[in-house]
């Protein structure tokens, strides 16, 4: 496994070595040099472009993700039926003016891959900002912008990303991936899945909105086919579509990339009827490689998107897979909840979260940060003590979908962090609509092992990022009533709000990993709005959240963004 | 070439002088303890420079929960004595609960006497031991509330008043090479102090929680198996992995029980994650005590290829709690009794012997002959 490992990552590595990296294998050489990629007559390298008379086949945007310190993926979709095996160049430069390039590739826009295109340049340099776009059949794409990570040893002061989840297109317009397109001083944005969601026209929606925002296909996705058609019907959303364009991405899935509540072999949303569950497993994760600015790290394993980035010494990003690759099938009682042979992660992530865990630690990262699907901390009408040797307490849970479904996998997590005495770890969550605040404690309830009011016995902290359009409480009213409720049967719970949209900005330093939630006040229409709800943070060697009252300040140098194009909006 | 043509030409060259050796122990000790001494050995040849390439092989007995000083483990020892001078053997593995029923006190407590030095008066052979919950227990419930205790067992190691040179517990945790002649030991022992991890009560002594000792010795463990050289390696601790006797398996130990218990670690969840992460695929073979019987259980899919025996029949019996919990190879909760293990170059033979309580006769319980389970990562350049 190890050694397979090696192999698949020096084969990954490899294929970035040359100029050319065209995803879904095969392809040309580059076009190099000074030749100008979309004139190709005359420059022996560049590649022959079909004969094409159609509109701009740049329907899709652009976009860019998981960066690495000299690599980072840059994709794109060409729309221009019949034609198959078209060729795509793309330029990368230090300037949005493209005058002093870096980078020239070609990839192939394949009807085999739903005619994304993926390329993993090798570029020069870490931590830079860089210009990207893409030319075909004589169009040119909208210019892209995208951010390499600091190379993992390097000193680094300030880091800032963007985290969002729960994006469902007819609940409401995309107002905050309009927002965050705005933010040119982010060095990535996470999303934690529920990108998009699988139901049929009418199924989960606003009904104001049914008629403005329709889903294609109408119908509930199922096949390949019918999951190309919904990311390509949400890449057709504007402001969706300049968040990537500005931003690189690093994206997980959760369930409704696939079904409600999934998990390793079936969902909640998945019956007999609509076929094999593991055929259409493997149909949304095809659809998910074609149409995320994903690396694909295990060729051979593509179930596999757990993976780390390493930020320089001030941070190490795991990305987990809380969904698909280990989880065992939901339970409903809080008994079977604690039934030892359950997991959450599956024995090789969970060996491989801990290895990466003490490989952040032995590498002096400063955070160890856990971006993940659903939230880790009990939520309960009443957390009481912890009693493993009695398969007893914890609480009445509320939602066993997530760790409190899984409760021999978070005592395995929180108990591996208590043992290694691990300073700085913050656990990121999506997937619930609403934004938390919480300390991470093996035992919550129990006054002995945490205390409510100092946070003393706390081992990490977690943060809830709200989802972009779907829904909680209906109202403000309802919200407050909750939290009135669930913050003191829950003493780790510091901060609740089930009512607004929005997205959270962590800033993070040497001194503090702070979580700044700006909220949206309406996504019921188009709007530009936003206003900063909350912020908590956690010091350095701390451990637990405290509240702070301003949201950090942004960047002082950031990169200008990318020039407006015609057709998005500026 | 094959390997079994390989062994067949060296033998043909060197006329089968393939001595069964121990020819010397180097290796280090955990948690910062000092390196062992080197040990004696028990008389054996060693292989000789004009014999380079002589297929290696190695016998023990792995025997455990003997310190009863009671007639079973007088039983037991008088059947190991028949077993060794039929068989030949090198070393012996105790694994855990030496000292019944709460461990000794002092460096020269009379307990090593009673309930180490006489049983084992005949067998001239080291002994490579490992703490049990009961060495270190406050009471006669083996709670292992008090760690602390286990220190005398190790002190007894380097004690120069000690009755024999047998005892060899060079530190709380260790690891131990074995026939050393060549590049590469023939093999190496991995031995677990699983007490800390496990116990029934909580040890007040903050020095062996788990962030000051649980995770330090894992730590250091992983490490030790990773940059190991030795064609064999061998885990031995006290607490199973996996067991069909009344403490049960790893993760979930002592079910029955533990509603007694107030160490929050008693279900050994962590101690499960310590020994998968640490051997699983990488340890041949993971040798424990603790529950009162003789198990061979099949390979458990998160310890890999790794085999897993319970040898804790050295001086007591209980029952088995559910039989068929895992799937067996073979398995005996009547008899005391202990396992023979003869290490070749690429197989394993390993005979489990029955004792009698009633009359302590001896008989076979179970042989067999395997290939090694685990084959070496690293291949030797052609």
């Amino acid at each position: 496994m190890k050694r397979r490992e090696f192999l698949t990552r020096s084969a990954t590595a490899g294929l970035s070595l040359g100029v050319l990296s065209a995803c879904g294998g095969g392809g040309g050489s580059n076009a190099g040099g000074d030749d100008r990629p979309d004139r190709p007559d005359g420059t022996p390298n560049a590649p022959e472009m079909p004969a094409y008379d159609g509109p701009d086949p740049f329907q899709h945007g652009v976009a860019s993700g998981d960066p690495l310190a000299n690599q980072v993926i840059l994709w794109t979709r060409i729309t221009a039926a019949p034609l198959d095996e078209i060729p795509v160049v793309v330029e990368v430069a230090r300037d949005p003016a493209f005058a002093s390039p870096v980078y020239q590739g070609v990839g192939y826009a394949r009807s085999q891959n739903d005619f994304t295109v993926k390329l993993d340049p090798l570029l020069p340099d870490p931590e830079t900002t860089y210009f990207y776009r893409f030319h075909s059949l004589g169009f040119t794409s909208p210019v892209g912008r995208t951010r390499t990570a600091p190379a993992p040893g390097a000193r680094v002061d300030h880091l800032r990303l963007a985290v969002m989840s729960c994006s469902n297109l007819p609940h409401g317009w995309f107002n905050a991936y309009g927002r965050v397109a705005r933010r040119a001083d982010l060095d990535a944005v996470l999303h934690l899945g529920d990108y998009l969601y699988e139901y049929a026209q009418g199924e989960y929606n606003d009904p104001d909105l049914a008629a403005l925002r329709p889903v294609d296909p109408p119908h509930e996705i199922i096949t390949l086919e019918d999951y190309r058609r919904r990311y390509a019907c949400y890449r057709r959303d504007p402001d969706l579509r300049e968040c990537h364009r500005q931003h690189p991405f690093i994206c997980v899935w959760d369930d409704h990339e696939i079904a409600n509540d999934a998990w390793m072999h079936g969902a909640e949303n998945h019956n007999e009827g609509e076929g094999d569950f593991a055929e259409r497993k493997r149909a949304a994760v095809r659809a998910y490689y074609e149409w995320m600015p994903i690396r694909m790290g295990f060729p051979d394993r593509a179930m596999r998107i757990y993976r780390r980035f390493d930020y320089g010494d001030l941070l190490t990003l795991m990305m987990l897979d809380t969904r698909l690759i280990g989880r065992d099938e939901q339970v409903s009682s809080p008994s079977a909840a604690r039934d030892r042979d359950r997991q959450l992660l599956g024995q090789d992530q969970r060996e491989w979260l801990f290895e990466q865990l003490e490989y952040s630690r032995g590498r002096g990262a400063r955070w160890h940060l856990i971006g993940q699907q659903v939230m880790l901390a009990p939520l309960t009408l009443g957390t009481l003590p912890d009693m493993p040797n009695w398969d007893l307490g914890g609480g009445a849970q509320l939602n066993y979908d997530q760790w409190d479904g899984y409760e021999t996998s978070r005592r395995a997590l929180l108990g591996r962090i208590e043992a290694m005495a691990l300073d700085n770890t913050v656990v990121l969550t999506g997937d619930i609509h609403s934004s938390w605040a919480m300390d991470l404690s093996s035992d919550p309830g129990n006054a002995l092992v945490y205390n409510r009011f100092t946070g003393e016995g706390s081992l990490a902290v977690e943060f809830v990022t709200p989802a972009v359009t779907s829904p909680a409480a209906p109202t403000q009213g309802l919200s407050d009533l909750a939290r009135a409720a669930l913050v003191p049967l829950n003493p780790h719970l510091k901060w609740v709000d089930l009512f607004h949209r929005g997205y959270l900005v962590l800033d993070l330093t040497a001194e503090h990993c702070k979580a700044d939630w700006f909220h949206l006040d309406t996504v019921s229409e188009p709007d530009d709005s936003e206003f900063f709800a909350r912020s908590y943070l956690t010091r350095d060697g701390r451990n637990r959240v405290e509240r702070a009252s301003q949201p950090s300040a942004p960047k002082a140098d950031a990169p200008p963004l990318a020039p407006s194009t015609q057709g998005i909006k500026p | 070439m094959s390997l079994k043509r390989r062994d067949f030409i060296r033998n043909l060259l060197i006329g089968g002088a393939s001595v069964p050796v121990l020819s010397a122990c180097g290796g280090g000790g955990g948690g910062g303890e000092p390196a062992p001494t080197p040990a004696p050995g028990g008389g054996e040849t060693g292989n000789t420079p004009d014999t380079p390439d002589a297929p290696r092989t190695l016998r023990f007995i792995a025997v455990g929960d003997t310190g009863s000083g009671g007639q079973g483990q007088y039983q037991v020892a008088a059947a190991m004595e028949a077993v060794v001078a039929e068989r030949g053997c090198d070393l012996v593995l105790l694994t855990g609960d030496n000292i019944y029923e709460a461990g000794v006190t002092a460096v020269d407590d009379p307990q090593f006497l009673e309930k180490f030095e006489y049983p084992y008066q005949n067998l001239d052979l080291p002994f490579f031991l490992c703490l049990g919950n009961h060495d270190c227990a406050s009471t006669v419930f083996g709670g292992g509330s008090d760690n602390q205790r286990g220190d005398y067992q190790v002190l007894y190691h380097y004690s120069r008043e000690r009755y024999s040179n047998k005892w060899h517990m060079p530190a709380r945790f260790y690891s131990q090479a074995f026939d050393t002649s060549r590049d590469t030991p023939f093999l190496e022992l991995f031995v677990v102090d699983s007490n800390p991890l496990t116990s029934f009560y909580l040890d007040h002594n903050e020095d062996f929680n788990w962030t000051h000792y649980g995770y330090p010795q894992q730590t250091w463990m992983k490490r030790a198996v990773n940059k190991s050289q030795a064609h064999w390696k061998i885990a031995m601790s006290h607490v199973p992995y996996r067991s069909n006797g009344k403490h049960g398996n790893a993760g979930d130990l002592d079910a029955h029980l533990r509603w007694l218990f107030n160490n929050p670690d008693a279900d050994g969840l962590r101690y499960k994650a310590f020994l998968e992460e640490c051997f699983a695929d990488r340890a041949d073979l993971l040798l424990t005590g603790h529950d009162h019987s003789l198990q061979w259980l099949q390979p458990a899919r998160a310890m890999g290829r790794t085999e897993l025996i319970v040898s804790g029949a050295g001086a007591k019996t209980d029952d088995f709690k559910d039989a068929t919990r895992n799937p067996v190879r073979y398995q005996n909760d009547s008899d005391y009794g202990f396992v023979w293990v003869e290490l070749n170059e690429d197989s394993m033979t390993t005979v489990f012997y029955q004792v009698s309580p009633e009359d302590g006769s001896v008989r076979i319980g179970h042989q067999a002959t395997r290939a090694k389970p685990v084959t070496a990562q690293v291949l030797e350049p052609a």
